[in-house]
């Protein structure tokens, strides 16, 4: 399962969540302020997310990891 | 470590604390490990059952005891003992669980008021404070070679060094912050990052928004990273003892966590802290945080959404470069074009070592940087782009403050209309150092 941002177009339908669950994602969460989704889904499903007409951008999430505690560059 | 049991001796806790390498300078040798409660006197039921839930084992009272006189080798497997008469409880417990309890001691509802360290007391005066005045001391030789070296023409003239701004961090002179009466009130400011340090002495009081978006954890700091940021974007005016070391120190403070108590997380985190630092209408949300790559299109979306809502993102430019040699390009989230990059000089106003370069906005001091840690340490001078963007994150907050029409792009340029020039490359400082 890959870890999924979706971004949005500003003309999002009201149903897009459901058009989002029936391409294949696993919806996490609905960012309104930032008109994105957060989410999972199959690797095959991304190529029906980026085809539909609501959906701006689909990428992979990226992993973020500060350094050891004890660091001294942070 | 450990914490040594209730029943303990204290030549066992002593002989173990200098076992661990306690280091006085620190103020660590001076620590037992357990941790000294306080509640409100007429709450010991409800605290007692707390401490039982959370912290773990059997909770002993004094009460057990005749005439309240406490047997500490009579405690068994307690982990916690009340003083009722005192409001006070001695609990030996995990980090994870003095972690909770700082939640509860957090938590205005809850008769829990603190959680501190307890400490060892000796005869004769160790004295702590005489290390935090060495530290004020050199700190204050810093900052005068630095207002000489810098020709500053508001404050290098003989005899015009203002004691107060001397009585600040570097970074805090280097920026006018420490000398510049505005305080960031009324302003909200969201630091994104590993939450915060909330019974933090210096910060009693203030109240603090927070929400966390790692499932499982609480949005307490026991990283200590995002502490430390929130100390410099919105830390007190005068802090007991030590230099001054926050910026907005009236600022209202929204604490999301977005990284884990490890210090990781992903874009679906920190994309769903900054929702909700827009959705809050907080003007500044700092994030000292990155990771290398290209600009992602969520995030360019995300930082244009916040601006057009009246908030300026600041992110770190990170930390990848290895100068001369190396110079690693600005990683994401700060690549992207709505969000403004920090990139990170030291106190001679010489490009960090490490500071990434290209797509970067303004500068700000991140080299031996001196803030808020979680207790027992309570400080830590620390260096990292992830230093330099809660300065920039602080004076944004002091500029709103002074305007409301400072929101968003007016902010954003404001900001880097205001900067000291520094006779470096665009490409590594931006605009300059921030400046107020």
């Amino acid at each position: 399962m890959a870890e999924l941002v979706v971004t949005l177009r500003g003309d999002a339908p009201f149903d897009t969540i459901g058009r989002l669950e029936r391409a294949g994602l696993k919806v996490g969460q609905h960012l309104r302020e930032l008109n994105m989704v957060t989410g999972t889904s199959d690797p095959d499903a991304i190529a029906r997310l980026r085809a539909l007409d609501e959906v701006a951008d689909v990428s992979e999430a990226q992993t973020i990891q500060l350094p050891p505690g004890d660091s001294a560059v942070q | 470590m450990m914490p040594p049991p209730l029943d303990a001796s204290v030549d066992e806790m002593l002989a173990a604390a200098a076992a661990d390498g306690g280091d006085p300078a620190a103020g660590n040798a001076f620590l037992t490990g357990r941790s000294i409660v306080t509640y409100a006197r007429d709450e010991a039921a409800g605290v007692a059952r707390s401490l039982g839930f959370n912290a773990g084992a059997r909770v002993a009272s004094a009460e057990d005891f005749d005439d309240g006189i406490v047997d500490f080798a009579a405690l068994g497997d307690a982990q916690s003992v009340l003083f009722p008469e005192l409001g006070v409880a001695l609990l030996s417990a995990e980090p994870e669980a003095r972690g909770m309890v700082a939640t509860m001691a957090a938590d205005a509802t809850n008769p829990i008021a603190t959680i501190e360290p307890e400490t060892f007391v000796f005869p004769s005066a160790r004295d702590l404070g005489e290390y935090l005045r060495g530290f004020a001391a050199a700190s204050a030789r810093i900052g005068a070679d630095w207002l000489d070296q810098a020709g500053d023409a508001a404050a290098a003239a003989p005899g015009t060094v203002d004691a107060a701004a001397l009585a600040a961090t570097w970074g805090l002179q280097a920026t006018g912050a420490a000398t510049n009466p505005l305080t960031g009130r009324g302003i909200k400011v969201a630091v994104l990052d590993t939450g915060f340090y909330f019974p933090h002495p210096d910060f009693a009081g203030r109240p603090v928004a927070q929400a966390s978006f790692i499932f499982g954890q609480t949005a307490l700091d026991v990283f200590g990273h995002g502490t430390h940021c929130m100390g410099t974007a919105c830390g007190p005016r005068a802090p007991a003892g030590v230099p001054r070391y926050g910026i907005a120190s009236e600022a209202s403070i929204f604490v999301g966590k977005v990284l884990s108590n490890t210090g990781s997380g992903t874009s679906a985190t920190v994309l769903a802290g900054m929702n909700w630092a827009v959705a809050n209408r907080c003007p500044v949300i700092s994030m000292s945080l990155g990771a290398p790559g290209g600009p992602a299109a969520f995030y360019t979306q995300a930082g244009q959404a916040a601006l057009n809502a009246g908030c300026l993102i600041v992110a770190a430019a990170g930390n990848e470069s290895r100068r001369p040699g190396t110079i690693a390009p600005t990683g994401s989230p700060g690549n992207s074009p709505t969000i403004m990059s920090v990139a990170a000089v030291d106190d001679h106003l010489r490009i960090a070592v490490f500071s990434c370069g290209g797509k970067v906005e303004i500068a700000g001091p991140g080299v031996d940087v001196f803030s808020s840690w979680p207790l027992p340490l309570r400080y830590k001078t620390i260096s990292g782009t992830s230093m330099a963007t809660p300065h920039v994150a602080g004076i944004a907050a002091l500029l709103a403050q002074s305007s409301p029409t400072l929101r968003g792009i007016a902010l954003w340029r404001a900001l880097t209309g205001r900067t000291r020039h520094l006779p470096l490359p665009a490409s590594d400082v931006g605009a300059g150092l921030v400046h107020v």
